[in-house]
């Protein structure tokens, strides 16, 4: 007999499957959704105790979007992000801008199932501890870089000139230059050296938001 | 059916405003002015006057030296020439009458040294050469205002037009580089799986390695070339470049006018009057009010009706230029039977002479006419070439940021899922069978080819609906509704169906998060050939500054034709326009 429900919103069958398969192994009833509707349709039949989300679901609401709704329609369920992206900053938004009392896991670190179970434990029991918050830890990748200079950095590693980015953000260009010099300095960029420090930057940006262009 | 090419409508206040601007004064003008001059004084009056042609050569060459050393006075003092300096009417006016003043009395004076210009011509050339001044350099003001401001707005599209090609030409780059982006990330993404799954599989090693690397094959390439496949898109633009050049170098030669367009009463009579009210003061000295206002009336509302009478008879050009010799041929007549009927019989060499002016003015009238209707067309035209232009950049726009959704939503998406599905399901199991390799193998194989399939886009009505489902207790989101024609339109353009579902996903998540709404409405409409508008109007706050320059607005930036975001009637809007 189940104790708990909960709903795991993922895209790909794959590992909606198998994380399906894994919590149903350690005791929980579970309905899959692939997207953020489906999953929005399982909360009104079956209105769980907690969600494993992901983030991106393809065309669509995200899972941030559905977060934010649960947080006005069901407060008290507990939440889990399984996502690909370091933190929420890679998807334009603030760590505080996300529902309290959360976990958050980055699907690259998640090789033990185990962890996963324990998160879910941890939301359901407000017991959420700071290994279960991949997004908050000082290693993980930008960690040293404001929402700010995520943004422009993602406009960067888009091929934007300064001009072209303070025009977007209604800023001046040495604005953004002293924002760009400030992200060199924070990744450690020699602007001196040989190459472009733009490209790593971009370059670097990619790499850490695990991710293609802006996406 | 053949094109038809508008003229613009006249414009009495522009018409003043340009007659008194900087431009009245320029060399420009001045140097048209002189040959004018020389013709006026030739034509009018060796036919009745004595004196040879050399000695009216000189009188004219005087004439016209006056007229110009006054106006390059004023020029020097008190109307100045510097860009965008306002007209000046009253000063202009003073300045005209004045240098007609001058030339009228100078043409009597060297005239009276010549003995061949009788004393009673004098208060004709008072007369005269004001209003010959005045009208002339007007008109010549006018011409050329209409003319540099139509160089200066196709220099402007033309710049716009640079602008344009080079931002295609960045998008191409950016194209470019995502291919070359692709190919690293599919090779970052394997070749680490591959180093995973191997350690996890000694006894598969070597057929899973050559399987997976077939795989780098097998899909980088397609996709490249997929990618590769923009030449349809550039192609296109080369053609756009290709009427832009056309439309800047020499322009598109109105075929078939309006005959009613090409006469301009206002004009006609205006330059009619410079030479009309003079010769009426040399023919009727003691009814120069009543005839010169007898014989303006006959030409402006003769010219005026047969304007009107013509506005909507398209014909080409040839006969046009022959209706308004015709015009002006009836006119003369009408003028000339007006004041026979009033008692003021004119001889018939001052009717062949009014008849030879009316051609004259009539003639200057097409031609102005014809140039602004050629300029019209041109400046129509590239605006055209600027606005296609712009939708093309715009869906190219699209497109790479479709593709990098694609590309990173299969790569790290599908890819990454299998590869983390396989490393968690292995790592239960001590000792992987032949069968679990090859499923592992398998999905793997199935996640990787999704990067060459389009299939499974969610339709923009889909989207629609999941936006309302998701938020459904939280807000109300009311959705459009939408014609079958349209609704199929969107279906089968992919791209910008994903940019319309993209632009609504954010204006909904935004007007919830930020603005705190509590009812959305949704709009879609298709509001011109290539473009779709969406309307997304909230009841709640208006969106803080940093969150408009923000991530929300760089998306919007990427995919949507143009966009803004006002308040209106306590209301936020976000209004996009996407091309489709």
């Amino acid at each position: 007999m189940y104790s708990r429900h909960v709903v795991v919103v993922e895209d790909e069958a794959l590992l909606r499957d198998l994380i399906a398969k894994t919590l149903e192994s350690s005791g929980f009833e579970v309905t899959t959704a692939a997207n953020a509707a489906d999953a929005a349709r399982a909360f009104k039949a079956h209105d769980p105790d907690a969600v494993v989300l992901d983030v991106e679901l393809g065309p669509g609401p995200t899972g941030f979007d559905f977060a934010e709704s649960l947080q006005k329609t069901a407060p008290d369920v507990g939440i889990v992000f399984l996502t690909n992206l370091p933190d929420a900053r890679f998807a334009g938004k603030e760590t505080k801008e996300l529902p309290s009392k959360i976990a958050y896991l980055r699907k690259s670190q998640l090789i033990d199932a185990n962890e996963l179970v324990d998160a879910l434990e941890a939301v359901l029991h407000d017991a959420v501890v700071s290994g279960q918050r991949h997004d908050l830890q000082g290693s993980r990748p930008l960690a040293a870089l404001s929402k700010k200079q995520i943004l422009v950095l993602q406009l960067l590693a888009m091929g934007y000139t300064n001009s072209q980015i303070a025009d977007k953000r209604g800023t001046t260009v040495r604005a953004v230059e002293g924002i760009v010099s400030r992200i060199f300095q924070a990744l450690e960029i020699d602007v001196q050296a040989e190459g472009n420090a733009r490209v790593e930057a971009a370059a670097t940006y990619l790499r850490a938001s695990g991710k293609s262009l802006a996406e | 059916m053949q094109k038809k090419y508008l003229t613009p409508r006249t414009s009495l206040r522009e018409a003043i405003k340009n007659a008194s601007g900087p431009v009245a004064l320029s060399n420009r003008v001045l140097l048209q002015f002189v040959p004018i001059s020389y013709l006026l004084v030739l034509v009018s009056n060796p036919a009745r006057l004595e004196g040879s042609f050399l000695q009216w050569i000189s009188v004219a060459t005087i004439g016209t030296l006056a007229t110009i050393l006054v106006l390059l006075a004023f020029r020097a003092s008190l109307l100045p020439i510097y860009p965008n300096r306002k007209s000046k009417t009253l000063l202009t006016s003073v300045a005209f009458v004045t240098a007609g003043f001058v030339r009228g009395l100078f043409i009597y004076l060297v005239g009276s040294t010549f003995e061949i210009m009788p004393e009673t011509e004098f208060i004709f050339r008072l007369w005269g050469g004001p209003l010959f001044v005045y009208g002339g350099i007007a008109m010549l003001a006018i011409f050329n205002s209409s003319r540099l401001r139509h160089e200066s707005v196709l220099s402007d599209l033309a710049t716009e037009k640079v602008e344009l090609d080079e931002l295609r030409g960045g998008i191409k780059e950016r194209i470019r580089s995502q291919r070359q982006d692709l190919i690293r990330r599919v090779q970052e993404v394997l070749v680490p799986a591959i180093e995973n799954v191997q350690s996890e599989l000694n006894s598969q090693k070597v057929s899973l390695s050559n399987k997976l690397r077939e795989i780098v094959e097998t899909v980088v390439r397609p996709l490249s070339h997929e990618i590769g496949s923009y030449a349809t898109a550039d192609e296109s633009a080369i053609k756009i470049g290709k009427r832009a050049k056309r439309v800047i170098s020499k322009g598109e030669f109105p075929r078939v006018v309006s005959a009613g367009a090409m006469l301009v009463p206002e004009l006609i009579s205006f330059a009619t009057a410079s030479i009309a009210v003079a010769s009426n003061a040399l023919n009727f000295p003691d009814h120069v009010l009543v005839t010169s206002l007898l014989s303006l009336a006959c030409v402006y509302f003769g010219y005026k009706l047969i304007q009107v009478s013509l506005y909507r008879f398209w014909v080409p050009v040839f006969v046009a230029v022959l209706i308004t010799f015709l015009a002006a041929l009836a006119v003369s007549y009408l003028t000339w039977f007006a004041l026979g009927l009033f008692g003021f019989e004119l001889p018939e060499i001052i009717l062949y002479e009014f008849i030879l002016s009316q051609v004259f003015i009539g003639s200057i009238s097409f031609y102005m006419q014809y140039l602004r209707t050629k300029r019209n067309a041109a400046e129509v035209e590239m605006t055209k070439v600027i606005s296609d232009l712009a939708i093309l950049n715009s869906q190219l726009r699209q497109e790479v940021w479709l593709n990098r959704r694609r590309i990173a939503s299969v790569l790290h998406g599908s890819v990454q899922a299998a590869l983390y599905a396989s490393a968690i399901r292995l790592a239960k199991v001590e000792s992987p069978s032949a069968q679990e390799v090859e499923n592992v193998q398998a999905d793997i194989a199935a996640a990787i080819s999704k990067l060459e399939s389009t299939d499974g886009a969610e339709t923009f009505s889909g989207v629609l609906e999941q936006i309302r489902e998701v938020w459904e207790g939280a807000v109300e989101v009311t959705l459009p509704s939408m014609g079958a024609d349209l609704v199929a339109k969107l279906d089968a353009n992919p791209v910008a169906s994903s940019c319309a579902s993209e632009v609504v996903r954010e204006a909904v998540s935004n007007a919830v998060k930020h603005g705190k709404a509590e009812h959305v409405v949704i709009e879609v409409e298709q509001t011109v050939p290539h473009l779709l508008g969406i309307t997304v109007t909230n009841d709640g706050q208006p969106l803080p500054a940093e969150v408009e320059a923000g991530y929300g607005s760089s998306i919007l930036n990427e995919v949507a034709f143009t966009w803004q975001l006002e308040n209106r009637g306590g209301f936020t809007v976000l209004g996009a326009a996407i091309a489709i």
